[in-house]
């Protein structure tokens, strides 16, 4: 059942971002196509300099409606008169919240990859091979500095990546769920509860920036720094690692959270 | 219908297989300005190659418009020229490069004997000249030409360098003077160039300006050669005029 219900809820998303995604591919070619006619002149300048700026804009606006889409498909499959179909389902609330957060990830890789192959296509020919060519230089020099430890640093990265855009979401997932505990108006208050997160979370931030600078001789900063400098690459190691650790923690917690208020305080419109 | 509508993806197709082939001015004018290091330590510009020149204090090619090239290493890619690569300006005539606050310079092969075999024989002036600035309004940037005094020029200079019995002034005391042009002694393809004197004007009067590690040596132009320096200076008396205006306007608005 749960497969079924990733099928229609990646069917239900690919409807809408399927289309968009196939915009910003056009978009590219239309980009490419232009620079046939480059031309040493303002006219050409402002035209191409103009379609560089609609791709960059239309890449935005595609990474943004995947999370967006996300958010609404969420809100409206278990919070609205939707809900009352989707909770008669044999699946379970984890279960319902596991695949709308999964359905949203693979849209967003698909989005990265067709960003990606977009921006393939605006720069196709010797531009492209150009880019490669940087890039290949900048990952060897890379490799020379850091070695065997680039493969693990790109595998931290994307999984930092991957866990931080998962909890990014059930953040948003959370301050949902919250802000239908509300009577009225749940979408302001489901608002409200981010700006409210997000403005404790700086208080929080400041307070401990305040706490570090008053109390700062208490602290072992100078072994911290003998240690960066002895173990750079460790340390870069434990800032991802401790950055995963921590997104993972986050997103579990607001997963309880969601998991929580679905279980046992729905009430649904 | 159907043979349209695969004609027309058939073409579409095509199109876009051909688009991988198109080139591209802003990359080929990147390549032209991406020099490579050979094994040698010469470099390599434009199918060209540019060797290193022996030190010489009085090689002091053109580098007027301050356009450059950048030096890498060869596995460096285009797009990383100015990231990873070395600046060194290329001179007017695209014959020397030399690193930016560095007297060292690379000549082009075809010019590189000639030149060689002249900083051998060390440097005989055939001339004086001067440099100078002019600020394109339109093009918002300066452009450098150089004036050749003319022999009637050169014979007041040294007449006056000769005859006048110069002032000595301490070198710590600074010249308030209207305008100025820096002389040098120049061969005829001005690639050498040696410091020979200032000349200033000083309130409508002339003067030659010569230093030493203490003192400035003044010599004032007599009223025979006024001439002279007076069409000597014309250049840098117009621009001086220009300037004076320009702010002149500046202050009334």
């Amino acid at each position: 059942m749960v497969t079924k219900l990733f099928k229609h809820e990646v069917a239900a998303l690919g409807r809408v971002l399927l289309p968009v995604q196939g915009i910003l591919l056009g978009i590219a070619v239309l980009c490419r196509l232009l620079q046939l006619f480059e031309w040493d002149h303002a006219i050409y300048d402002i035209v191409f300099g103009s379609s560089v700026f609609f791709l960059v804009v239309a890449n935005l606006v595609s990474l943004f409606m995947v999370t967006a889409m996300g958010v609404v498909r969420f809100y409206k499959n278990l919070f609205t008169a939707e809900g009352y179909l989707s909770f008669t389902l044999p699946v379970t609330p984890a279960q319902h919240i596991f695949v709308k957060f999964t359905a949203a990830f693979l849209f967003q890789v698909i989005g990265i990859c067709v960003s990606l192959l977009s921006v393939c296509i605006a720069t196709a020919g010797e531009v492209l091979v150009e880019l490669l060519k940087a890039a290949h230089y900048l990952l060897n020099e890379l490799f020379k500095v850091v070695e065997e430890h680039l493969f693990l640093y790109l595998l931290e990265i994307i999984l930092l990546v991957s866990i931080s855009f998962m909890c990014g979401m059930l953040l948003y997932y959370t301050c949902i769920a919250i802000g239908q505990l509300a009577r009225k108006n749940r979408i302001l208050a489901a608002v409200g509860v981010y700006f409210g997160y997000y403005a404790v979370a700086q208080i929080i931030g400041t307070v401990m920036s305040v706490l570090l600078s008053v109390f700062y001789e208490l602290l072992p900063f100078e072994a911290i720094s003998n240690f960066i400098e002895q173990h750079p690459i460790g340390f870069v190691h434990i800032l991802l690692c401790g950055g995963i650790i921590l997104s993972l923690i986050m997103a579990g917690i607001y997963f309880f959270i969601t998991h929580i208020i679905i279980r046992k305080r729905l009430n649904l419109e | 219908m159907k043979t349209y509508l695969r004609a027309l993806c058939l073409s579409c197709i095509a199109l876009l297989l051909c688009l991988p082939l198109t080139g591209c001015d802003s990359l080929d004018e990147a390549r032209t300005t991406h020099g490579i290091w050979d094994e040698n330590g010469n470099i390599l510009l434009n199918e060209e190659t540019y060797l290193l020149l022996p030190e010489c204090d009085y090689l002091q090619p053109q580098f007027s418009d301050y356009t450059g090239v950048y030096v890498t290493e060869s596995d460096v890619p285009v797009l990383l020229k100015g990231a990873m690569g070395e600046f060194l300006f290329h001179s007017d005539d695209k014959i020397f490069l030399s690193p930016q606050y560095s007297s060292t310079y690379y000549c082009r092969a075809d010019h590189y004997e000639e030149v060689t075999q002249q900083i051998r024989n060390g440097f005989t002036p055939t001339g004086y000249c001067y440099s100078y600035s002019v600020f394109d309004e339109e093009t918002f940037e300066y452009s450098t030409s150089v004036y050749h005094l003319t022999d009637a020029q050169v014979h007041a200079l040294s007449a006056v360098l000769a005859t006048v019995e110069p002032v000595y002034q301490p070198a710590v005391v600074t010249l308030d003077f209207d305008y100025m042009a820096e002389i040098m002694a120049c061969g005829d393809d001005l690639y050498f160039r040696q410091y020979a004197c200032d000349v200033l004007c000083i309130n409508g009067y002339y003067y030659v300006a010569q230093y030493t590690q203490t003192d400035t040596l003044l010599y004032e132009v007599p009223l025979e050669h006024h001439t002279a320096f007076h069409a000597l200076m014309k250049t840098q008396r117009t621009i001086y005029e220009e300037e004076l205006s320009y702010w002149d306007e500046e202050e009334s608005l």
